[in-house]
């Protein structure tokens, strides 16, 4: 049923992430219900960079719903370590799409709050507080610490987002179009930030995106689906940059446009 | 690096006055002082013309002085801020007492309505069973007139201060009820995404997370709870009798008295202003979203 090839090398360790089997779909008024995630499987090995790229209406954000806890599955597992996700966890940090940070709270005392959430945690408020701090600072907004986001510009209230996800330390990141919402040249500023952070923070990142050139600068692999709904991966994508990685070389490899019009090509022809 | 939004030009102190734009300035400065003029102008002339409408109006009526003149009117006013702290027995009372009841009542009718339908908003806006279950009660009791609740009040409570409350509380229940229910919807989806990926128990989601961020729509039904209180709270007192200003107005009627009338009417809308700006300004501290 899957379109999708094996990963590349399939090493011994077992995925930190594993999708079994899963589908997904909505009651629908006039089907009655309609399937809109075909049967889906992804093994996910520690310290990838994943992208699932697709139109819009392909499920691509129902996905990492799901992987996130806040939506069921309707058949079939993700396993997190061996464990099914059946609830959102601290595990699981996620940038959303939009900036979600809570507008009577600073910069600061939003990432504190998202650490100070964490049940039985015995750190006091200072130890915290500089946490949080070393977070805001490696996304350069140690002085925009004590503003409030409607002071702060969008492409700052989603590095404060990005700040708070990496704060928590979890074990995977899940990104949903986390620079959708900013202009062109904000957008590439932050890619490239991201794109370093992500290196710095070794950690398993799962991202949803439609931006073809963002999936090829920060992914190690590129999950494309097909037009929904019920749709399915239909291509599994290596990325063959090394890493560390820079812009630049990336965009003057010969690869890079190769694998940019096959992806376009991909998306629009489905 | 400066993050402020640089519309703050007309307001930034010393440094837009220097330069080029100072005539412009100051021509902006000129226009707003003879608006300021003009408003203050107009208000004066109508303010006058009501004057001299009433004046003229009441003075051809030679129906027994029923009809308050202007002059009555004004003296009555001195003699009742004379008077204001005035209490000698039961029927001779000053207006402050008065004045005093009503706010009390209100105030506390309002506060246990809001005791109640802040945490119920909660609680409906965020289930879907129970505000289905509830939702025909809200619909068919908040059409109402709070003042159809004031005889069954009287009989179940048998006491006509306790009953002025629960008619001032089934005024406010419903505007802040319903506000609150709203408010709860208007919350940012992805706010309680959060929270529950941040695994927040109950007690820090709703109170760290939906409390704040429904709070503009909970001050909004305050505000109009409080105003509708007000505009209920003198038809009630007008019943119930004791104190208060609505029975002010109903025993000066009795008593012919109607330059009192005009007088009490003017001090209920300048209390009932003053409570909704004060409201007014709480709502300027939420932040929004």
């Amino acid at each position: 049923m899957t379109a999708q090839t094996m990963p590349q090398e399939t090493t011994a360790a077992p995925p930190v992430v594993k999708i079994d089997g899963i589908t997904k779909g909505f009651p629908n008024r006039k089907k009655g219900f309609q399937r809109i995630v075909a049967e889906t499987n992804v093994d996910i090995q520690e310290g990838e960079f994943i992208t699932i790229i697709g139109p819009s209406g392909c499920g691509k954000s129902t996905i990492l719903k799901m992987l996130a806890g806040l939506e069921s599955v309707d058949e079939g597992a993700i396993l997190l370590e061996g464990e099914p996700i059946t609830a959102p966890s601290r595990q699981l940090g996620i940038v959303f799409q939009q900036h979600v940070l809570l507008p009577w709270m600073s910069a600061r005392q939003n990432v504190v709050f998202a650490l100070e959430t964490e049940p039985g945690s015995t750190s006091t408020k200072e130890e915290l507080r500089e946490r949080a701090d070393k977070y805001l600072d490696l996304v350069n907004l140690s002085h925009a610490a004590d503003q409030r986001p409607s002071q702060l510009s969008g492409g700052m209230q989603q590095r404060v987002g990005i700040a708070r996800a990496f704060a928590l330390e979890p074990k995977v990141m899940l990104l949903d179009e986390p620079l959708g919402a900013l202009d062109a040249l904000t957008r590439h500023e932050l890619q490239l930030q991201l794109l370093r952070l992500c290196e710095q923070q070794k950690r398993t990142f799962i991202m949803v995106t439609h931006d073809v050139d963002e999936a090829l600068l920060l992914s190690d692999r590129i999950l494309v689906m097909g037009s929904g709904p019920n749709a399915e991966i239909i291509h599994d994508i290596t990325v063959p940059f090394g890493r560390p990685r820079d812009a630049e070389t990336v965009e003057q490899d010969a690869k890079y446009h190769e694998l940019r019009s096959f992806l376009l090509g991909s998306l629009t022809s489905h | 690096m400066s993050t402020q939004a640089p519309e703050t030009t007309a307001s930034a102190p010393s440094s837009a006055e220097q330069g080029a734009p100072e005539a412009l300035q100051r021509r902006a400065k000129a226009q707003r002082a003879r608006d300021r003029v003009r408003t203050t102008g107009l208000f004066l002339a109508f303010f006058l013309a009501f004057i001299a409408v009433w004046h003229l109006g009441t003075a051809g009526l030679d129906d027994g002085g029923l009809a308050p003149t202007p002059a009555a009117t004004w003296d009555r006013l001195l003699e009742m801020l004379g008077d204001a702290f005035l209490l000698d027995g039961p029927n001779n009372v000053g207006i402050f007492y008065h004045l005093l009841a009503s706010i009390q009542r209100v105030l506390l009718g309002f506060g246990i309505a809001a005791l109640i339908a802040i945490p119920l908003g909660l609680l409906l806006g965020t289930s879907q069973v129970f505000n289905d279950g509830l939702d025909p009660f809200i619909q068919v009791l908040k059409p109402v007139s709070p003042l159809a609740w004031l005889p069954l009040g009287l009989a179940l409570l048998r006491d006509s201060q306790m009953t002025a409350i629960f008619v001032i509380f089934m005024a406010a229940l419903w505007p802040i009820l319903i506000a609150t229910i709203d408010g709860v919807r208007r919350v940012n989806p992805l706010y309680l995404d959060l929270a529950k990926s941040l695994e927040a128990d109950t007690r820090t989601s709703t109170f760290k997370v939906l409390l704040p961020a429904t709070l503009p729509g909970i001050v909004t039904g305050l505000r109009t709870a409080l105003s509708t209180a007000w505009l209920v709270i003198v038809a009630a007192e007008m019943i119930v009798g004791g104190r208060g200003m609505g029975h002010f107005v109903w025993n000066e009627w009795n008593a012919l008295n109607t330059p009192s009338i005009v007088v009490a009417i003017v001090i209920i809308g300048g209390v009932g202003f003053i409570l909704d700006r004060s409201i007014a300004q709480l709502q300027r501290l939420v932040p929004k979203g």
